[in-house]
């Protein structure tokens, strides 16, 4: 059976969120609750995001590797760009001067780490993307949109669903 | 447009746990009405982007015209040498090293707004720090413009990156300049990743808003794609917080890196170990300072009197007066410091700022800086435009002056008798250079305000939204936030 | 730049210079000392480091303003005055001669130029790394490297370096040495352009062909071999230079001598017990731990004896 998208629009978080729970609970058949919903909505909301169960988020982990591996780097780096002068002392210094080369360590910690996240948020959020064929502008606006991914045959009990917590539009992808 | 949050609906989950824990009640900010539909957000900050007041064209063309008189004092400078900047050997630095301080210090207070405030919650901030932000980036943009104008040749400044070449020639790692070309550059990168970050959603907004020209073609590149969808807020919410933490950490090491070139000097008057948290809290002082001028002038030019309301001005002026505050209680302990200590070189030079040549400009610096704060005490004065506006200008003049007053007497009196040196008064190419960066900062404030949204929608959304749950609450009798304060 | 390199010499890379343990300076350190008694203060020397090294005249006007390119001045210190009851005015008093005042004998007077520290603040603080320590032992200055930041200059607690304001060598504008006067610049130095920083080298070109010279017949340069411009013009022969490390140098032996020791910080000259030589060497600003290498003999006044 194919599979097809169903786009809810609702007015506010409330309906939308009782809407998924309800779905949540139905357990209709080849509707995987975890994958098949996606939400849009126009502010973040992060209790709101809990109707759909949990979902990790591994962002923190890319700035900390990120940090780490710049900052061992760039040591690395100056360090021997410094060995470079070879007996060429400077006031008193000596050749590589370690609490020196930690003040350009640090900004390099925190460049590579600010790199590092957004290249995590890139990849963990999934940007750039392509828009997916269901998409309106609106949910971006003032309003939240629930899309599912279901069996053809489950749509219309999904849609009565979202009627009856007052979704005020659907969209619907057309029919293979 | 209809309510999208119905009042007489029971709300889904715990309310102490809406939004963010913890969150402190916004009943204070008053002006933004919470009647206010999110559509009507979304048709505002669009609609800037079109029709600015007249005035705005004007001002475009003030800052072009500024621009122009310090190209032309540049090129004249450029081909003749930086002799006629009339500096001498004594006085190697001048306008041009305390106008770099003076615009990273500006910078400081768009990070203080969007990432110190945001990671502590404080909600007035959502309408003003996206322009905030955006002078960040400016500010530096404008420093990085007088590392260029004060070097001798400046056509070779790329010898101070670490680039790997054929001689095996590195930079000086231990030279503070170069620690300031790293912090400072990495700070410009990441505060412009932090702003692009930030803009990701509300870019999306006018991609799907605007549908036409290059304008349509400029959205749709940079909003990749965003739609809103949980994965997006959810990774997006997590890298944000992540990034405003490294961006404080930049923005105290950045202008602490740019104390060093003085701290870490030997000159007297340089060689002090309060300066780095001394200037970090000038920078964030005067950079609020700026941060009230811009907002009144962008309240009005792109008529904005809803979101930039009087109640944030009152915030932002608060805290101008608090950090005004911090500030002064450094530089007189620093001042106690130099004349407590036995160092006599530094207390000669500290009596020379009070008295010597540039006795005048140093008591004027003090007055504008020290006293014109106390101003902002007052209630009634908090909220008054213009006397904020002219006393905001008046307090980044007093802000400038220090910087001078830290850079030029202090040089004109060294260890060495011999080269005392007291009347080195900049040239008109010093001042030229000076009067066109705040016309080239201007200008890239005015551009920016008309291509991007200068005031954050979905943050705005945010509070909104917040606020109406917390009126929701108010009328069923909940308490609206558990454990605030 | 390998890490293996890096690893190999950490040691030496952590050397500290010049009371750590390191000793950089391979067969030579060129060091100087200045005898205030014997220098009558008559410019000679002054005038000869313009004739070497290709120095720009500048004028009067912008002596004035502060721009001359004097690599080795002559100061004046002037007396005549009462010591001053203001504290303020007291400490440049007694700083400018130590608090020794004698109006009748005139003026005080100092050659100083570049003092080519053993750690120089000047070397750490230029971004590009155009100054330098080398292995004989001076503070070297790269024109082709200098981006003109200035920095330098102000970390010198001599301000003994001269920046290029202006381009002196184009004919257009700022050409101080019109025809024929190009003709007595000297091709072994090169005359610098605008924006960059220059001072005292020692007389560089001087040191090295006689250090290629001596290298090549495989021995160091002799006592005597090299004179300095200032040195060779001084009539009084105030001023000795060489190779401190040579056991023969007049130099060296004067430092021994007058019992200032290079590495140190504070002179224990004066505590020698039983000593009756009088000890007139000092160093200038020695308190800052530039560890300067020109040692100054402090002059004898017959009033102060
Ligand atoms: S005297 Fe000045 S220029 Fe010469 S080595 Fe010392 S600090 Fe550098
Ligand atoms: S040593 Fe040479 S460069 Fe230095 S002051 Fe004497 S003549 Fe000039």
């Amino acid at each position: 059976m194919s599979k097809r998208h169903l786009l809810a629009l609702f007015d506010s978080f409330d309906e939308a969120g009782e809407a998924i729970l309800e779905l949540r609970k139905a357990k209709f058949k080849g509707f995987d609750t975890d994958h098949d919903m996606i939400i849009k909505s126009p502010i973040e909301h992060p209790e709101f995001e809990r109707v759909l169960g949990p979902k990790p988020v591994h962002v923190q982990w890319f700035p900390l590797f990120g940090s780490l591996v710049g900052c061992t780097f760039l040591f690395i780096l100056v360090s021997g760009a410094q060995a470079n002068f070879f007996e060429q002392l400077k006031g008193g210094k000596p050749i590589v001067p370690i609490p020196i080369n930690l003040v350009i360590t640090y900004a390099l910690f925190m460049l590579s780490g600010v790199f590092f996240t957004v290249l995590g948020l890139f990849v963990c959020a999934g940007l750039p993307a392509r828009r997916v064929p269901l998409y309106t502008s609106r949910v971006l606006d003032d309003q939240i949109g629930v899309l599912v991914k279901a069996d053809e045959a489950t749509l219309p009990a999904i849609k009565a669903i979202f009627t009856k917590h007052k979704a005020v539009e659907f969209q619907e992808e057309a029919g293979k | 447009m209809t309510l999208k949050i119905k009042d007489d609906k029971p709300f889904l989950r715990d309310t102490s746990k809406m939004l963010w824990d913890g969150e402190p009640a916004h009943a204070e900010v008053k002006d933004m009405s919470p009647h206010i539909s999110f559509a009507q957000i979304t048709s505002d900050v669009v609609n800037s982007l079109e029709n600015p007041r007249p005035i705005y064209w004007w001002a475009i063309a003030v800052c072009v015209f500024m621009i122009a008189v310090g190209v032309a004092c540049e090129v004249y400078q450029y081909r003749t040498g930086l002799g006629v900047s009339n500096k001498s050997n004594t006085n190697v630095w001048g306008v041009y090293i305390a106008s770099f301080v003076f615009w990273v210090g500006v910078s400081h207070a768009g990070t203080l707004l969007s990432a110190l405030l945001h990671l502590t919650h404080s909600d007035w901030r959502k309408s003003v720090f996206r322009y905030a932000e955006a002078m960040t980036t400016f500010a530096l943009m404008t420093a990085g413009l007088f590392v260029l104008v004060h070097l001798g040749r400046m056509w070779q400044v790329y010898y101070v990156m670490p680039y790997p070449n054929e001689r095996g020639v590195w930079s000086n790692f231990q030279s503070p300049l170069v620690w300031d070309m790293f912090v400072i550059g990495t700070y410009l990168t990441c505060s412009s990743i932090f702003l692009y970050t930030g803009m990701i959603p509300d870019l999306a907004v006018f991609r799907d808003n605007i549908h036409d020209g290059w304008r349509k073609k400029l959205y749709t590149f940079l909003a990749m794609g965003w739609q809103g969808t949980d994965r997006h807020w959810r990774n997006f919410r997590v890298a944000y917080l992540t990034l405003s933490v490294y961006l404080i950490i930049l923005a105290v090491s950045g202008h602490s890196v740019v104390s060093s070139d003085f701290a870490m000097s030997q000159q007297p008057g340089f060689h002090i170990t309060s300066f780095p948290p001394y200037f970090v809290v000038g920078a964030l002082y005067s950079g609020n300072a700026a941060l009230i001028t811009v907002f009144i002038v962008l309240r009005f030019m792109f008529r904005y009197e809803q979101y930039l309301n009087m109640d944030v001005l009152r915030k932002l002026v608060r805290l101008t007066f608090a950090l005004a505050m911090i500030w002064t209680y450094l530089h007189l302990i620093e001042m106690a410091t130099v004349w407590y200590g036995h160092d006599t070189a530094a207390r000669d030079q500290l009596y020379f700022k009070a008295t010597g040549a540039y006795a005048g400009w140093w008591w004027l610096f003090n007055f504008l800086a020290i006293v014109c704060p106390w101003v902002m005490a007052f209630r009634r004065w908090q909220t008054n435009l213009p006397v904020q506006m002219v006393l905001s200008l008046l307090l980044n003049v007093g802000m400038w002056l220090e910087r001078w007053m830290i850079v030029a007497p202090t040089l004109g009196h060294s260890h060495y008798p011999w080269t005392f040196d007291f009347d080195q008064w900049p040239s008109f190419v010093q001042w030229g250079i000076l009067f066109a960066s705040f016309g080239w900062f201007a200008l890239l404030i005015l551009i920016f305000c008309k291509v991007f949204p200068a005031v954050s929608m979905y943050e705005l959304k945010e509070l909104n939204y917040a606020r109406k749950v917390e009126a929701h609450h108010a009328l069923v009798g909940e308490p609206a936030t558990k454990g605030a304060h | 730049m390998s890490i293996a390199n890096l690893l190999q010499n950490w040691s030496r890379y952590r050397d500290t210079h010049p009371y750590g343990g390191a000793k950089p300076h391979m067969g030579y350190k060129w060091a100087m000392a200045i005898d205030m008694d014997i220098c009558t203060g008559c410019n000679a020397c002054s005038v000869a480091c313009y004739a070497e090294n290709n120095l720009a005249v500048v004028g009067k006007e912008k002596f004035l303003n502060g721009k001359s390119m004097h690599w080795l001045r002559i100061e004046r210190y002037w007396h005549d005055t009462p010591e001053p009851t203001d504290p303020l005015q007291l400490t440049a008093y007694t700083a400018s001669g130590a608090g020794k005042h004698f109006p009748d004998q005139g003026a005080h007077f100092l050659p100083i130029m570049c003092q080519h520290c053993e750690a120089a603040p000047c070397e750490t603080v230029c971004p590009v790394g155009a100054t330098n320590h080398t292995q004989d032992g001076i503070n070297s200055q790269i024109y082709n490297r200098c981006v003109g930041s200035r920095y330098c200059l102000v970390n010198c607690p001599y301000k003994v370096r001269y920046f290029n304001w202006y381009n002196y060598q184009d004919p257009a504008t700022e050409n101080v040495w019109p025809e024929p006067l190009n003709q007595q610049l000297n091709p072994d130095v090169t005359v610098r352009s605008k924006g960059v920083m220059e001072k005292c080298t020692f007389c560089v070109q001087r040191l090295r062909a006689v250090m290629v010279d001596a290298r090549t017949e495989e021995r160091l340069v002799r006592e005597g071999e090299v004179q300095t411009a200032c040195q060779q013009a001084c009539m009084a022969g105030a001023i000795s230079f060489g190779n401190m490390l040579n056991p023969d140098s007049r130099v060296g032996k004067q430092w021994i001598e007058q019992g200032v020791n290079i590495a140190l910080d504070v002179q224990s000259k004066n505590e020698h017990v039983g000593d009756n030589t009088p000890k007139r060497g000092y160093r200038i600003l020695e308190n800052l731990r530039p560890y300067p290498s020109v040692m100054y003999l402090e002059q004898v006044r017959e009033s102060s004896v």
